[in-house]
């Protein structure tokens, strides 16, 4: 996943072919994941959805952990095609690293989502934004 | 003369700081930016008879009522995909005659072409994609229905 900062803001703060007669079901499995969020310098601090399309590996879970969590804190949240968003929205403190938590238990084999973040404090003033982990899906 | 030399250094230099701020950072687009992608992209493709363009296919607030911002290039995925949802729906529309089927289907299968495939979609996404496409492309319809019930919300 590639992440990115804020542009237009001035203030940054910033195959197998598989063919079945159903739907072709994968097992879900870890992937590694990275980010950048946005510092709420300007504005409330916005919600970035990366532009990565990924899809639901078998119906079942989708949940993460992070090594490295901003020092601001993580919210992510999942979104749909339609912009709606797939279970609960999932916090992380700056301390909180090898915390698996779970978006949503029943996410549908084949569902297409996109991940959303954003810092979690309203505090501007943070000079590191990255942000490190795994997520299974 | 010298005032305007003034204040073009100055906007230059001001670009430049901007700049110079965190240079490793891509910049994101606003939802108005993400907006501007899709139509772009949109533009290029025909959709399915009777399908539109949707008016606003960004939003620009979260519910919790902050702003939304996107990485480049999510409208032009956006746009792949609802001209792929356009045309799978073409095909599984049981009014549709055998040849009007088979156009359609040719142009499902042309997503692998687009910017949504080759590079929107996560790698390890691909071989599910690559399963819809080759199971139509053998007659069983059944994964691009599943997947257009669950992707293709209009």
């Amino acid at each position: 996943m590639r992440i990115l900062g804020k542009a237009q803001f001035i203030a940054l703060a910033a195959a197998a072919v598989v063919v079945f007669a159903g739907a072709p079901a994968l097992a879900a499995s870890n992937h590694a994941i990275s980010g950048t969020v946005y510092s709420p310098c300007s504005g409330n601090g916005p919600w970035f959805t990366s532009s990565n399309a990924r899809t639901k590996a078998g119906t079942g879970a989708v949940k993460a952990e992070f090594v490295d969590v901003n020092p601001g804190g993580l919210s992510f949240r999942l979104l749909g095609r339609s912009n709606q968003q797939f279970g609960v929205t999932q916090q992380w403190g700056p301390n909180e690293t090898g915390i698996w938590r779970t978006f949503t238990s029943s996410m549908n084999n084949g569902t297409t989502f996109f991940n959303s973040f954003r810092q979690t404090s309203t505090s501007c003033g943070y000079h590191d934004y990255n942000f490190t982990g795994t997520e299974f899906y | 003369m010298k005032r305007t030399i003034a204040i073009a250094f100055a906007l230059l230099s001001l670009a430049a700081c901007t700049e110079t701020r965190n240079p490793s950072l891509p910049p994101a687009l606003t939802a108005e930016q993400t907006t501007a992608e899709y139509r772009a992209e949109a533009a290029t493709l025909q959709l399915a008879p009777g399908w539109s363009w949707p008016s606003q296919p960004v939003p620009a607030k979260a519910p919790d009522g902050n702003d939304n911002v996107y990485e480049p290039g999510f409208g032009k995925q956006a746009a792949d995909y609802y001209w792929y949802c356009s045309w799978s729906s073409r095909v599984l529309d049981p009014a549709t005659s055998d040849a009007d089927r088979k156009s359609a289907l040719d142009n499902v299968v042309q997503i692998k072409g687009k910017y949504y495939y080759l590079t929107a979609l996560a790698d390890d996404s691909k071989p599910y994609l690559d399963g819809v496409l080759n199971s139509s492309l053998l007659g069983d319809y059944a994964p691009l229905k599943n997947d257009f019930e669950l992707n293709c919300g209009r």
